[in-house]
């Protein structure tokens, strides 16, 4: 495993319970979704993971190594392999820097390549994210979005990564952009192996990117498995709501739409069982009282209800539209 | 399409008048400053003692003259000497010592921080002059001292303007993704904190000259600091002072006009420069 | 008559650069469209096409330096473009109404929601004291905020994201505006909050009969809310029709390139598409805007591509868009 992540905790100052004992392994050439709503707890998880972070609980084993503890210049050298590429093109790098610098600082950071052959390798990159080499010369605010997300990846590969985490990166992208940069994404994977830590919001983008789907909900695991089981036959109540309320881009497809009551609870008082146990319509009274363990699927496909045990976690369609 | 050193200049007047006007009147002072032994028509120290407040355009003396009998242009112009001579070290020093002070206080707040806090919080209570006269008293008078402490006094007050920009800039994505690079502490700092936080803080600095060169003033008006018959325009409005009532107006006025006029353009540059900085203003068409 | 006509509009910018030159930036170049009364259309584009801007100018919210060089604006056959300011002041909020994207920004964070809702009603003269406190709990009532009594007396930074929503859509239709335009009205919403605001926004428009144009970059919103849909390029619409058409059959090649990009498209065919930037408005070639990226692109496109309609309801600006048989 490259990564392997045990009961991971954080609660940031304030008492905001952000992440709530969530345990996840990636592989080699594995990507790995992280998907959920605002408040679920998904890009904490990403910063702790690349150690921006130091969580309050849990481990990080990164390529067999215990990182949870590690000071910030014990992690340095480790950076040039964990990398991240963050949501917002326009603010990840420094504006009064070049693309050509920009490129260049992760080969001076990590490497001993001496100037000449660092500009070569910067060059290489360019061209391996399709950036165009008179780029290298322009500072950021000279490029559109997707170029410098493109930027942003070739930063983060530039040392030869085994995990790059992916925060929302294409989010802030226009459609026909985004498929530019999954694709990128996709050819990057399947030449070097990577692992991937795809976080999104975008359930569809997950879904085609991803090997394994996490699904979160206030920092807990709602349900995980394989991309195309998870999406097909979603087994808790909260995954089948989370998906029935995605708009597919294609007016043919019919929607089935779950609705579900109230709003997220606060991350400050957390309640003591199921987190979703106050809005799902099949709540059971034990629900309530404590959280409920995985269940196992089949296939790798597992979920965290209690009415899976009896069969009775189906959620009916409240309504059928064209 | 070519872009000439003069279209740029007219792009930039175009876009903050404000700041041409400001940096336009600061030229000019600068010139008087640099060339005021050629420029003005008498050495500013000399007396003519038979021609002791003498009207304005009374012979050679286009501004007429002192209680001295000294050239008031001559005077006013020389006296821009002393005002850069304060306006830039002083400048010099808020920048030296307050950079790296809101620069460590903003990154790592912590105790740096408390005491620069704690300071400004001591520099708001207290009426700066009278601070300023306290500390000038005790560290004997002169033109170096009084440097020293107006650039000193400022420096907490330049320290928290650079202090906001680091605490702006240090959640900033790219400040991240700096550290996710594997860049070291120190250049997080110096390497991409730094040039993005000195941006802000540099259209600050007119405006902190622009408040040194009047507390200097201030300060040789109430007699400390540099002294007559130094032609230094707070002393000599001090010595002018004293003819208004009898109706020698021009003594104090020409001096007030030249510090207002430098007070004001240096005003008017940091805020233009604040404008043309301003990266949202900055971007054409939006 | 229809409810609003925008026919032929032309919007363009004058910005000086930092080298001092004026150069103009043509936003808008022939931007025709309709909505009726009972029907949702959809303007969909990407960053920078001019879709909120399309917005504005038909608020007749154009202020300098855009101008509006060529084009029209009719709006219950009344001319938005010939309007004075007190004329559209008296439309505005009154027969045509917005529902704009940042919704905690939108609603004065000074006054209760209870408040703001009943001077709505009062500055345009359709209700005052109790009777229009009654109708803005009905309001509210209508766009499915629970609790409406009690919500008359929240303040905007008590709601969350999708209840300030409904607010917005509250005070956008209290005073029984003809037309609605949405602003992205559910961008930065959770989908599970997205769902429930437009369907809030659907059935209302529908109800009580309006007309709406709703502004998206999300082809999902379109393709389940919208009955019509104009997709729009560089200030162009490149092609218009019924959603279910549209989707179906895209004539444009933009259009096509964009349903190619969507992920649940490229799971089933793979990646065919290279994504390009848009042209730069303040140096437009004559001819197709598109040509650039379209990979169908020949020396007919150098000249500006007409309408061609494939058939009554749907047409594509593109030389090669062929009428069905």
């Amino acid at each position: 495993m490259i990564l392997d992540v045990q009961n991971l905790v954080h609660r940031f100052p304030g008492g905001v319970n952000a992440v709530n004992g969530v345990s996840f392994s990636i592989a080699a050439g594995e990507t790995l979704g992280l998907v959920g709503e605002s408040g679920s707890g998904k890009s904490t998880i990403g910063l702790l993971v690349t150690r921006l972070l130091a969580p309050t609980g849990g481990t990080i084993m990164f390529e067999g190594e215990d990182i949870t503890r590690l000071s910030p210049a014990a992690l340095r050298p480790l950076r040039a392999r964990l990398q991240i590429v963050f949501q917002d093109p326009w603010g990840s790098l420094n504006p009064r820097m070049t693309i050509g610098r920009l490129l260049e600082e992760p080969l001076a950071l990590h490497t001993t390549l001496d100037g000449a052959a660092r500009i070569a390798e910067a060059r290489r990159l360019a061209d391996r994210v399709r950036l165009p080499v008179a780029s290298l010369q322009r500072y950021p605010h000279e490029l559109s979005g997707g170029q410098l997300q493109r930027v942003s990846i070739a930063r983060a590969i530039a040392n030869r990564p085994k995990l790059v985490v992916l925060d929302e990166p294409t989010s802030s992208l226009d459609l026909s952009v985004r498929a530019g940069i999954l694709q990128l994404l996709d050819e990057l994977q399947r030449e070097t192996g990577i692992a991937m830590l795809f976080i999104s919001h975008d359930l569809e983008t997950v879904r085609l990117v991803s090997h394994r789907v996490i699904v979160l909900y206030l920092g807990r695991i709602a349900e995980q498995g394989p991309a195309g089981r998870l999406f097909d036959t979603p087994a808790h109540p909260y995954t089948q709501t989370l998906l029935s309320a995605h708009l597919p881009p294609d007016p043919a497809v019919k929607l089935r739409r779950h609705e579900v009551v109230g709003e997220i609870p606060s991350p400050i008082n957390l309640p003591p069982g199921c987190f979703f146990a106050g809005r799902c319509p099949l709540v059971l009274p034990a629900c309530t009282s404590a959280p409920p363990s995985p269940v196992i699927l089949d296939g790798g496909h597992s979920a965290s209800c209690l009415r899976i045990a009896d069969g009775t976690n189906i959620l009916d369609p409240v309504e059928e539209r064209a | 399409m070519s872009t000439t050193t003069l279209d740029r200049v007219i792009g930039t007047a175009r876009r903050s008048p404000t700041f041409a006007v400001g940096f336009g009147v600061i030229m000019v002072f600068a010139f008087l400053a640099a060339f005021a032994d050629v420029i003005a028509p008498l050495p500013p120290t000399l007396s003519h003692p038979y021609d002791t407040l003498r009207p304005p355009g009374t012979g050679a003396f286009i501004l007429g003259t002192d209680g001295n009998g000294m050239d008031v242009l001559s005077r006013v112009i020389h006296g821009a000497r002393y005002a850069f001579g304060i306006a830039l070290p002083a400048g010099a020093i808020m920048a030296v010592v307050g950079i790296p002070l809101g620069l460590i206080a903003g990154w790592r707040g912590g105790w740096v921080d408390e005491v620069l806090l704690r300071v400004l919080d001591v520099l708001r209570a207290f009426p700066t002059i009278i601070l300023a006269l306290a500390i000038v008293a005790a560290t004997g008078q002169g033109f170096l001292n009084v440097i020293l402490v107006v650039g000193f006094l400022d420096s907490p007050i330049f320290a928290r303007i650079v202090r906001a920009e680091v605490l702006a800039l240090r959640n900033a994505t790219f400040v991240r993704a700096a550290v996710a690079a594997g860049n070291p502490e120190w250049r997080v700092l110096l390497v991409h904190i730094l040039p993005n936080a000195i941006l802000g803080a540099t259209a600050q600095l007119p405006l902190r000259m622009a408040w040194a060169v009047r507390i200097s003033a201030t300060l040789a008006f109430i007699g400390i600091g540099v002294q007559a018959p130094a032609p230094e325009w707070g002393a000599m409005i001090r010595q002018g002072a004293e003819y208004v009532i009898s109706g020698e107006w021009w003594v104090a006025l020409f001096p007030g006009l030249a510090l207002i006029a430098l007070v004001l353009g240096l005003n008017l540059t940091g805020d233009g420069l604040s404008d043309l900085l301003d990266p949202k203003r900055r971007a054409t068409g939006k | 008559m229809r409810l609003l006509d925008v026919q032929d509009l032309h919007v363009e910018f004058a910005a000086r650069g930092l080298d001092n030159r004026v150069r103009v930036a043509r936003a808008l170049n022939g931007v025709s469209f309709t909505v009726d009364a009972g029907e949702i259309v959809g303007l969909v584009g990407e960053t920078g096409a001019g879709k909120s801007l399309t917005a504005l100018a038909a608020m007749g919210l154009l202020r300098a330096p855009a101008r509006i060089p060529q084009g029209g604006i009719r709006f219950e056959g009344g001319d938005i473009l010939a309007m004075s300011d007190r004329q559209l002041e008296k439309i505005r909020g009154r027969r045509m109404a917005m529902v704009v994207q940042s919704p905690l920004t939108s609603l004065d964070p000074l006054k209760r929601v209870g408040d703001q809702l009943v001077r709505m009603q009062r500055v345009h003269g359709t209700a005052s004291g109790a009777a229009a406190r009654e109708r803005a709990e009905a309001m509210l009532a209508a766009v499915r905020i629970p609790d409406p009594k009690r919500r008359m007396q929240a303040w905007p930074h008590e709601l969350s994201g999708g209840m300030a929503q409904r607010v917005l859509i509250a005070m956008a239709l209290i005073n029984e505006p003809a037309l609605v335009i949405a602003d992205e009205p559910t961008t930065g919403l959770d989908v599970t909050v997205q769902a429930q605001v437009l369907d809030t926004l659907r059935d209302l428009v529908l109800a009580r009969n309006l007309g709406a144009l709703v502004i998206t970059h999300d082809l999902g919103v379109v393709a389940h809310y919208c009955q019509r849909v104009a997709v729009m390029f560089a200030g162009r619409i490149v092609e218009d029709g019924p959603v279910a058409e549209v989707f179906a059959r895209p004539a444009h090649p933009y259009t096509q390139a964009l349903i190619a990009s969507t992920p649940g498209r490229i799971a089933r065919i793979g990646y065919t598409v290279t994504g390009g930037t848009p042209p730069d408005l303040y140096a437009l070639p004559d001819g197709c805007l598109y040509r650039d990226r379209c990979p169908r692109a020949t020396t007919a496109c150098l000249a500006p591509p007409p309408r061609v309609a494939l058939d009554d309801s749907h047409g594509a600006a593109c030389h090669y868009a062929e009428r069905a048989a």
